[in-house]
């Protein structure tokens, strides 16, 4: 028997935490509902979505907007990949 | 598994560098680590070539479980990869999911610092594990839990000490919602450990050496 627990210690050990882990997250989804990913973050920071949300994550001393912005995108897009495109050639890669 | 899903503009500029610039520190430090190694790293670079392609493309499925989460495979990068290329890797894939709109630019150093912490960890566990627990599936298995425990724990931190602008919830507010996002992303690390632990499981027997792993 001993044997057996030594050997299969580890998977206890995995199933034990794969156990605790599901009974926390179906607790928690039963606490919050359906949501997807990112307006569950919205939930959770109490960031309203929609344009409000948008309003309200914009503002603020220092704040700044990139996503929805698509001049700012492509911008720090070509940023990156003239940064990439220096490595390359500077470390000859 | 863990990752800020909040819009540029959430955290202050301050923050936003500030994480930027701890992520960098630490993309520097695996950058000159490679150089000082040389040319020993050929394998090991194409396994985080291959493992960078897996691990972006897997980020991008939407899982309808819990209501949609997606896996990352970042525990599975440190224990293939390590964590000196494991740094690299989830700072491409962050850029690259960035660049299709999976999260902001300015989140992209939190991003990284968080990936990062699953790495690591996750290696470390497997590493340190070794003696223990020999069968691989269940190392594994272990060492993701572990990692991306660690993840949600510095995402949450992250958060935390950033501080989200705009908003009127206090900070006691936001730790207990992002507790619950955090459970939530640990029941689907269920499938990202079962998944990993059968990857590695798998590569343990056809090529052990890559895991470091004796063929026994």
């Amino acid at each position: 028997m001993k044997d057996v627990v030594r050997d299969k210690r580890g998977l206890i050990i995995f199933c034990l935490i794969a156990i605790i882990v599901l009974i926390g997250a179906f607790a928690a989804y039963a606490a919050t509902g359906p949501m997807g990913i990112e307006e569950r973050f919205n939930a959770a920071a109490g960031i309203s979505t929609g344009e409000a949300g948008e309003e309200a994550s914009g503002g603020g001393p220092g704040g700044f907007s990139v996503e929805g912005n698509r001049i700012l995108y492509m911008l720090v897009l070509a940023v990156l990949a003239a940064l990439c495109i220096a490595a390359y050639r500077h470390y000859q890669l | 598994m863990a990752h800020i899903h909040l819009e540029d503009g959430s955290f202050t500029l301050v923050w936003v560098l500030i994480w930027w610039i701890i992520a960098l520190v630490c993309i520097g430090a695996a950058l000159w680590f490679l150089r000082s190694q040389g040319q020993d790293n050929q394998k090991r670079i194409t396994i985080a070539a291959f493992i960078t392609a897996a691990a972006f493309a897997i980020f991008q499925i939407n899982i309808p479980l819990f209501g949609g989460v997606h896996l990352n495979l970042t525990p599975l990068i440190g224990i293939l990869a390590g964590p000196v290329l494991g740094t690299l890797v989830v700072l491409v894939i962050n850029i690259l999911s960035a660049a299709i709109g999976h999260g902001g630019w300015g989140l992209v150093g939190a991003n990284v610092l968080v990936n990062l912490s699953e790495v690591v960890v996750a290696y470390l566990i497997f590493r340190g594990l070794r003696g223990l627990i020999p069968d691989l599936f269940s190392r594994a298995g272990i060492a993701t839990f572990a990692g991306l425990f660690c993840g949600n724990l510095m995402m949450v931190a992250i958060i935390l000490i950033s501080g989200i602008q705009g908003v009127t919830q206090s900070s006691s507010q936001i730790l207990a919602g992002l507790t619950l996002i955090m459970a939530v992303n640990m029941g689907v690390a269920v499938i990202e450990a079962i998944i990993t632990g059968l990857v590695v499981q798998y590569i343990g027997k056809i090529r052990p050496d890559i895991l470091g792993e004796n063929r026994s």
